[in-house]
Formats: C-alpha cells, sequence, structure tokens
C-alpha cells in the first residue's frame, strides 16, 4: 500500500498526538516508542517520507513551546521569569525560554514565539522611520 | 537642516515604545513570482504581506502549514529562508480625484514621473458589488460619440457594454474616443456653469500591452485634452502576472470612489482576455486545479465579481454609476471561445467588430447584426430615438436585400430606394479616430439622412458632407443644438428649423468638389 504526501502529513500529525504524556507535553520516552513502532510496521520505501514529516511536526510542536527572546545589553533573570508568566499566560500553556544577547537591538528586546514576534526594540523603530521617510 | 533636525525631533516625540506583534513566516521556496512561505498562521485571505526589501505580496493560497504568496515586485532578491511578515491590510490602492491625470501600477503607485499622489483615501481592490437594493434602472445615456454605437446600440451609464472583436479591428480606438467624448463633454459642462451637470470621469486599465502602444494610447489622451478626466491603469505586457492579474480591480476600486461618492466614472479594460490568461498562470503555478483550456475554474468568478462592480446607485446611495467597457480579443472571429462566451453572459451587450469590415474601409467595423445593447433605447434622449429608432432595422433589411441584389440587376424603386438610404447610413456612420461626435450634431446627421436630405449626394460623398454639414451646424447654428439639448425632443419648431438650416448648408456643400 502506497500512501501519498498529505496522507503521511497527516499521520505523522497523528503520531505526534501519541508522542505527548498524559499532561500533554512531549516526551522522549514515548516520541521512542513511536520511533521503534513506525520502523517495524511501516513500509520501509515510505519510512523516510513520514519520519521527515514527522521530524517537522515535533519541531513545530517544540517550537510552540518555546520562546527565543532577543537582547541588547543585558537583561536580569526577574525580567525573564515575569516575560514568561505573561506569554504563558497569553497562549495558555508552559512555554520555556532561550536567550540571547544581539547586540544589533540597540536596545529593547524582541521574543519570538512560533510565528508571532513581539518587538520593542530600537533597531525596529529605526527600521519603520526610515521606511517611512526614506523609502 | 533644520527641517531635517524638526523631522527627527518630530518622530521622536511620537515614537511609540509599545511592544509591536506581528505575525511572521519563512520563505521555504521562491520561483515564478510565487513564494511558499511557513508560518503566518494569521494572515488572511489577500492580505499584503512585506517581504524583506519593501516587495510587497498578497497571500493567495492558505493551506494548514503554508501560505503561497504572489509577490507584487522584483523577485530576485528574495532567497529561502527571509523572513515574511504580515501587514493587516488587506490590498488597496489610492483613489480619489488627486489620481486623475496620473498613470499609476496596478497599486496605485505613479509610473508617470509626475511626483506623489496626495490622495487621502484608499480602497481595497476587491470589494463586495452593490446589492439589490441600493441599484436604479440603467436609464442615463452615456454618449461614446460614435454615431454606430449611440444610434444602435446606446450605452447607458452603469451598463456593462462588452468590445469584442479580432486582433486590429479597432476596440482600444472604440474605447479611447469614449474617453476623449467624455472629456469634451465634461469641458462644454462645466464651462456652461449648469448646477446639474453630471460629468464623467474616465479610468483606462491596460492590461498586459506593449508599453509602446500604453504610450501611443496616452499621447492620443493629451492631445485631446482628455487626459485630465482620466486614470490610466497600466500593467504591461513585462509585469508580473499578478500585476496584470491585478489591475483591472485596481481600477474598478478607483472608479467605485467616484460612484460611491455620487459621481459618474467610466471604466475600461483593455483587455480581459489578457488578464484571464496572467489568472491563470498564476493559478497553474500555485498548483489549483486546471479546468477548460488549462483556466482554473473559478475564471468565470473572476470577471463576474470584477463586471458586478459597474453599477446604477439610486438616489439614496448618492446617484453615481460606473460603467464598464471591457474588451475581449477573439481568435480568427470566434465569439464562442471560452472567455468571450462568459463575459458575453455577463455583460448588458456587445459591440462586435469584424476584420472584414474593417479591411473594407468600414471603421468603427461594427457588425450591426451581432452588436447589441439590452439596455437599449431606455439610454437614448427622446430626440435621439425619434431619428434613431429604425436605424437598427434599415440597415438589417440593407445587409439582407445587398445579398440579394447581388444575384439580380433589376430592381424595383422601392428596393433600391431602401439599398440606396442603406449605403449612405453606412458611410453616415464611418467616423475617423479620435473625432467623437456630440449627440446634437448625431442628431442631426440622422434625421437629415431620414428625410431624404443626403439622397441626391453620391454615397462616397456623404462622410464629407457630414463632416461638411458637422461644422455648419457647430459653427453657424449653435444656438438650434443648444435648443436640441435643452429639449432633448425634435419638437415641430425644431424640424422647420432644421429644414431651413439643411437647405441653407446644401446651398454651400458641393458634392463635386
Amino acid at each position: 500500500m502506497t500512501y501519498s504526501n498529505s496522507k503521511l502529513k497527516i499521520l505523522a500529525k497523528k503520531l505526534l498526538q501519541v508522542s505527548r504524556d498524559e499532561k500533554g507535553n512531549l516526551s522522549s520516552q514515548q516520541v521512542s516508542k513511536v520511533l521503534a513502532l513506525i520502523k517495524k510496521q511501516f513500509p520501509s520505501r515510505q519510512l523516510r517520507l513520514l519520519l521527515k514529516h514527522y521530524l517537522n511536526a515535533v519541531k513545530q510542536a517544540l517550537l510552540q513551546e518555546q520562546a527565543i527572546i532577543e537582547y541588547a545589553g543585558t537583561i536580569v533573570p526577574s525580567e525573564i521569569d515575569s516575560i514568561v508568566k505573561t506569554i504563558s499566560q497569553h497562549y495558555n500553556r508552559s512555554i520555556t525560554t532561550i536567550e540571547k544577547n544581539v547586540p544589533e537591538l540597540i536596545a529593547g528586546i524582541k521574543i519570538r514565539i512560533v510565528d508571532d514576534v513581539y518587538n520593542t526594540s530600537i533597531e525596529q523603530k529605526l527600521q519603520i522611520i526610515q521606511r517611512k521617510n526614506f523609502s | 537642516m533644520s527641517t531635517l533636525t524638526e523631522q527627527i525631533q518630530k518622530e521622536i516625540d511620537t515614537l511609540d515604545l509599545n511592544f509591536s506583534k506581528k505575525n511572521v513566516g519563512t520563505i521555504v521556496h521562491v520561483a515564478d513570482g510565487v513564494a511558499h512561505i511557513e508560518g503566518l498562521s494569521e494572515v488572511m485571505y489577500n492580505e499584503m504581506v512585506l517581504f524583506p526589501g519593501d516587495v510587497y505580496g498578497i497571500a493567495l493560497n492558505l493551506t494548514e502549514d503554508e501560505v503561497d504568496c504572489v509577490v507584487l515586485g522584483d523577485i530576485s532578491s528574495l532567497k529561502e529562508g527571509d523572513e515574511v511578515q504580515t501587514t493587516g491590510k488587506l490590498l488597496s490602492v489610492p483613489v480619489g480625484k488627486e489620481l486623475l491625470g496620473r498613470v499609476v501600477d496596478a497599486l496605485g503607485h505613479p509610473v508617470d514621473g509626475k511626483g506623489d499622489i496626495k490622495s487621502k483615501e484608499h480602497y481595497p481592490v476587491e470589494r463586495i458589488a452593490p446589492g439589490i437594493l441600493p441599484r436604479q434602472s440603467v436609464d442615463q445615456p452615456l454618449q461614446t460619440g460614435i454615431m454606430a454605437i449611440d444610434s444602435m446600440m446606446p450605452v447607458g451609464r452603469g451598463q456593462r457594454e462588452l468590445i469584442i472583436g479580432d486582433r486590429q479591428t479597432g476596440k482600444t480606438t472604440i474605447a479611447i474616443d469614449t474617453i476623449i467624448n467624455q472629456a469634451q463633454i465634461n469641458r462644454v459642462g462645466f464651462k456652461s456653469g449648469d448646477a446639474d451637470f453630471r460629468p464623467v470621469y474616465s479610468i483606462y486599465v491596460a492590461v498586459g500591452q506593449k508599453n509602446s502602444s500604453i504610450a501611443r494610447t496616452i499621447a492620443t489622451l493629451e492631445k485631446a485634452n482628455a487626459l485630465d478626466y482620466t486614470i490610466i491603469v497600466n500593467a504591461s505586457a513585462g509585469e508580473n502576472p499578478a500585476n496584470q492579474y491585478l489591475a483591472p480591480f485596481s481600477g474598478a476600486a478607483m472608479g467605485e470612489w467616484f460612484m460611491q461618492n455620487g459621481m459618474d466614472a467610466l471604466i475600461v479594460y483593455d483587455d480581459l482576455s489578457k488578464q484571464a490568461v496572467a489568472y491563470r498562470q498564476i493559478s497553474l503555478i500555485l498548483k489549483r486545479p486546471s479546468g477548460r483550456e488549462a483556466y482554473p475554474g473559478d475564471v468565470f468568478y473572476l470577471h463576474s465579481r470584477l463586471l458586478e462592480r459597474s453599477a446604477r446607485l439610486n438616489k439614496d446611495n448618492g446617484n453615481g454609476s460606473l460603467t464598464a467597457l471591457p474588451i475581449i480579443e477573439t481568435q480568427a472571429g470566434d465569439v464562442s471561445a471560452y472567455i468571450a462566451t462568459n463575459v458575453i453572459s455577463i455583460t448588458d451587450g456587445q459591440i462586435f467588430l469584424e476584420t472584414d469590415l474593417f479591411n473594407q474601409g468600414v471603421r468603427p467595423a461594427i457588425s450591426v447584426g451581432l452588436s447589441v445593447s439590452r439596455v437599449g433605447s431606455a439610454a437614448q434622449i427622446k430626440a435621439y430615438k425619434q431619428v434613431a429608432g429604425k436605424v437598427k432595422l434599415e440597415l438589417a433589411q440593407y445587409r439582407e436585400l445587398k445579398a440579394f441584389a447581388q444575384f439580380g440587376s433589376d430592381l424595383d424603386a422601392r428596393t433600391k430606394a431602401q439599398l440606396d438610404r442603406g449605403d449612405r447610413i453606412v458611410e453616415l456612420f464611418k467616423q475617423s479616430a479620435s473625432s467623437p461626435r456630440p449627440v446634437e450634431i448625431q442628431i442631426c446627421l440622422l434625421w437629415a439622412v431620414q428625410n431624404a436630405y443626403f439622397d441626391d449626394i453620391s454615397s462616397k460623398k456623404v462622410t464629407a458632407a457630414a463632416n461638411s454639414l458637422q461644422d455648419f451646424l457647430s459653427t453657424l447654428q449653435a444656438s438650434l443644438l443648444e435648443q436640441i439639448l435643452k429639449e432633448k425632443n425634435l419638437t415641430e419648431s425644431i424640424e422647420d428649423e432644421l429644414k431651413k438650416i439643411l437647405l441653407a448648408w446644401k446651398n454651400t456643400f458641393q458634392p463635386e468638389s
């Protein structure tokens, strides 16, 4: 039996659902079980494509739980805690953070969660001024 | 220097230090003017998205994981991995009187080198057409200045009249002459100071044409002083298909502004066959299922939603109108082609131009048999109805008789008279480009032919005679023309006056000269 690309995507999403623990978080144990199962059960000629879709789905799911905080200068842990609390509340899920010092921002911070970007950096303000007045 | 510092100071004062939220995505693949983007989870259908380098695009295919965007600018600088952001705005163009006299692209950006357009308003290019309640029936004439059209297939304000024909049959010329005529009427109307005068503003949308052709059209309009009342939307053959697909919608948005603000506007789509081809190209790249002739399934909807935006609004909604003259190019006179039949079924009539007639020197090469206006005489003033009521029938009978007359030489006097009259009407309807005739002149000319004043003029001289009579009337008999326009009816006194004038003119006109 050959599966179409769209069917493989749907299957990868279903596999993602069973890769979560009872709290709804992705668990490495569950992922290992899923991998072992599909290696054993799934036709080998389409296994590579299914694994690719599964990887994408897992990556997307991980990104959903992760916020990348970029800042210029210094940022104190209490500020990060406050940000995590606010965004976890907003997205209604627990979110972990990765902090990066990016001097190009000049000042301010930029937070990225999946495809939402919250920006208060001076770099972005200058870009707006440039677009408004010089383009 | 001080203005520069003031400008920066102003920006500092108004600087928003709050968070700005944007929804972003990443280009995964870009080719053929289309970018496939991952992310953009909050993008709306038809929303403008911003690529790096201030290049805009529109989101056209929204799937669960990916968004397909048509890029509206230079695609060469875009690459895989570039960040794309939503703008929260549907694709919109500047509208208003500030655009008159300007040449803009499909996004409303000026391309004529005359500086920025200080437009105060923007309209989305895709708008829902007016519904049933705000509309009223088409009953006000929109004079094209072309006798054959105004007499036999009159166009009303708010009507959609298709101009269809092969290449090089004079389709654009008819549209341009109509625009020139509106400008001439506007000039006279504004000069008269008549408070009830309703000007008609024109929008000419050029799709997939050569830039040289567009330059020629602009020069023609400039020469006829018609550009001041016209907006030109240009998406030439060299531009990407997305712009060619969007240009008619942008033009419609500009026309709608006039209509929604109680004014009358005319829009020419030159031409919709090329727009359909551009749309087919985009759809195939977007991997949408294709149907007949590889056009996508919604190609009918593409044209129907565009042409439905032309309407005549009732008094409660400002009494404005948007008249559309879409153009379709046929191949070898085939009106039964896919796009042609689609647009014929959408519009309120068509003007069919024939290559044979054009080559015979009948210009405009209008085929009387295949052309029709479904609005009919409702869009004619009473005086015109009085003189042109039977012209179409007479011409149809003339063509039939002419076909039979080829087989025999002995014709009875009545048939011969009918043929002679037909010959003269055909000659009278010949009109050179960029010389639209005012309606009052058209009425006088037709009245003269119907009342046998041209019978002793050989058919070869009818065009010269018509031009001579036009000059005579406009230079020496302006008061009569004004009276016809004012009364909108050929009263007995006007007819008596016309008889006297025509006798006076015949003394001055020498047919053999």
